[in-house]
């Protein structure tokens, strides 16, 4: 018995060690990113591994940057971008997964393959279409170009088609005798019981929205309309060897994310359960 | 007015307006919002997304002049340089954004990975859709872009001009199938480009124009001033 316990005292400790070297490997990049925010740049570039902390503590590259590039633009900017992807991914994703779930209708295995082979292609090979498209209505440099790629997704559509099809069919029967036609048994009785599924494609889609470099580059070329993940990625080319200033713009980038985080840290677990998939 | 009445919507809108008057008016706001908020909702979005549209479109910009994309450059060419500004002072134009200089791309196509890097992504798109005009460029850029059918032989009628102006300078292209294609101007020693710092190595530097422009008479403008003293 007392054998027992200590077995399982010492691989509790064991779990802990590795659970604890694994999350200082995956918190390293990050602390690096703030301690050079703190150095100079000679120190920054000084080829010596072993030195982890500034030697002299300065905040000069975040009063430079903050000064050089407009934060509350570029946070409004990405807040703006977030907040209507994922209200289109979430509006599209939900009628159409009801639609592929739980309704019958001519062609709908094919138009569910269009879907999913959507999926399987490399996102690069939409940009130049999509590009084009933005372009020629004039709507480059604007929010809507921002958020054009996102409208539909592929991902949340066979997300919440799952989700439907797991609800039984017993509970949208009732509603259609008690005198709900397709959309009323959809928005009131169906739609609400996915919730959680809708809340994780919502994390999973802002997440995305977040980190997008490609399209915001390609598509806003004005610094007025860029998002975060751009204006850093114009600031490697600029001030190519100015890695505190490059690090203390990406602390500050990192910011709304981590509030939001804190915000619904429950629902990005639950996110992340729900749909098994990875940040 | 049971759900799924077989009333017409007049009938329906005169049996809910006759209910409504007899309430009080924090009643009917109340009523309204309770049935009818998902119309409500749905209006005020199509109307916002209208206004929108109709002011995006009013407001959008004129296509630009000249717009040109510089490669791999570290030096700055954006509106507050001297650089830019010395070109409009030499085209003689206002400074009202119609000249772009977008420095904002680096890739290197010697490498093949690059043709998956975002900023050649960023430039095919820009190319395809008319928005660059021309390319400022090293050696092994200028042969990728050109195996791509993405700049102009300046043998076509669009370039003549530039062609005849500057024989003496044009670097060709030889493709598969052994056909030999004029593609570039050869800029390297470009008394302009001398106080930057980028386009100084062995890889020399070149204009392309875009296989996808229409007029490449503002191009040739901006080849006269890199090249003029």
């Amino acid at each position: 018995m007392h054998s027992m316990e200590t077995r399982r005292k010492v691989e509790r400790i064991v779990v802990h060690v590795v659970l604890i070297f694994f999350s200082i490997i995956m918190l390293v990049p990050f602390i690096w990113m703030l301690l050079t925010a703190f150095k100079s740049v000679s120190e920054a570039t000084q080829i010596d591994p072993f030195v982890i902390f500034p030697t002299v503590w300065t905040s000069e590259a975040f009063s430079k940057v903050w000064s050089n590039m407009n934060f509350l633009l570029l946070y409004k900017n990405t807040l703006l971008l977030i907040f209507w992807r994922v209200v289109c991914a979430v509006l599209t994703a939900t009628l159409a997964g009801y639609a592929f779930g739980r309704l019958e209708f001519k062609g709908k295995n094919f138009m569910f393959s269009l879907v999913l082979f959507q999926m399987m292609i490399p996102a690069q090979i939409f940009i130049i279409p999509q590009y084009l498209m933005v372009s020629k209505i004039g709507m480059t440099n604007t929010i809507f170009a921002l958020v054009f790629p996102g409208i539909v997704t592929a991902f949340g559509t066979f997300l919440l088609k799952t989700a439907y099809m797991g609800l039984p069919v017993s509970l949208e029967e009732a509603a259609r005798l008690d005198g709900c036609n397709i959309f009323q048994s959809f928005l009131f009785i169906m739609s609400p019981l996915t919730r959680s599924s809708m809340v994780a494609l919502g994390i999973f889609t802002a997440v995305f929205a977040y980190k997008d470099l490609m399209w915001p580059l390609v598509v806003n070329s004005s610094a007025n309309m860029m998002p975060l993940s751009a204006a850093l990625a114009t600031m490697q080319g600029q001030y190519q060897s100015n890695y505190p200033q490059l690090m203390a713009a990406s602390a500050i980038a990192c910011v709304p994310m981590i509030v939001l985080y804190l915000l619904f840290q429950k629902q990005f677990i639950e996110g992340i359960a729900t749909s098994g998939g990875k940040l | 007015m049971g759900k799924g009445s077989k009333l017409s919507i007049r009938e329906r809108a005169g049996a809910e307006k006759q209910k409504i008057q007899g309430m009080t008016r924090d009643k009917a706001a109340q009523y309204i919002w309770a049935y009818y908020k998902i119309p409500i909702v749905g209006a005020a979005v199509l109307i916002f997304l209208a206004v929108y549209f109709i002011r995006a479109f009013l407001n959008q910009p004129e296509d630009a002049l000249l717009h040109v994309t510089f490669v791999n450059c570290y030096d700055d060419v954006s509106e507050n340089s001297d650089f830019y500004k010395d070109f409009l002072a030499y085209a003689e134009l206002e400074d009202t954004g119609e000249v772009i200089f977008d420095s904002n791309v680096f890739f290197d196509l010697s490498k093949d990975s690059d043709y998956a890097n975002t900023y050649f992504q960023k430039t095919v798109a820009y190319l395809e859709a008319g928005t660059t005009d021309a390319l400022i460029c090293q050696e092994t850029n200028m042969r990728g872009m050109a195996k791509g059918g993405r700049v102009l032989s300046l043998k076509d009628v669009r370039a003549a001009e530039i062609y005849e102006k500057y024989k003496d300078r044009v670097v060709d292209y030889t493709t598969k199938e052994g056909e030999v294609v004029p593609v570039g101007i050869d800029i390297s020693d470009s008394p302009r480009l001398k106080g930057m710092k980028s386009y100084k190595n062995e890889e020399g530097c070149y204009l392309c124009v875009s296989a996808y422009i229409d007029n490449a008479d503002q191009v040739e403008i901006f080849l006269d001033y890199l090249l003029s003293e």
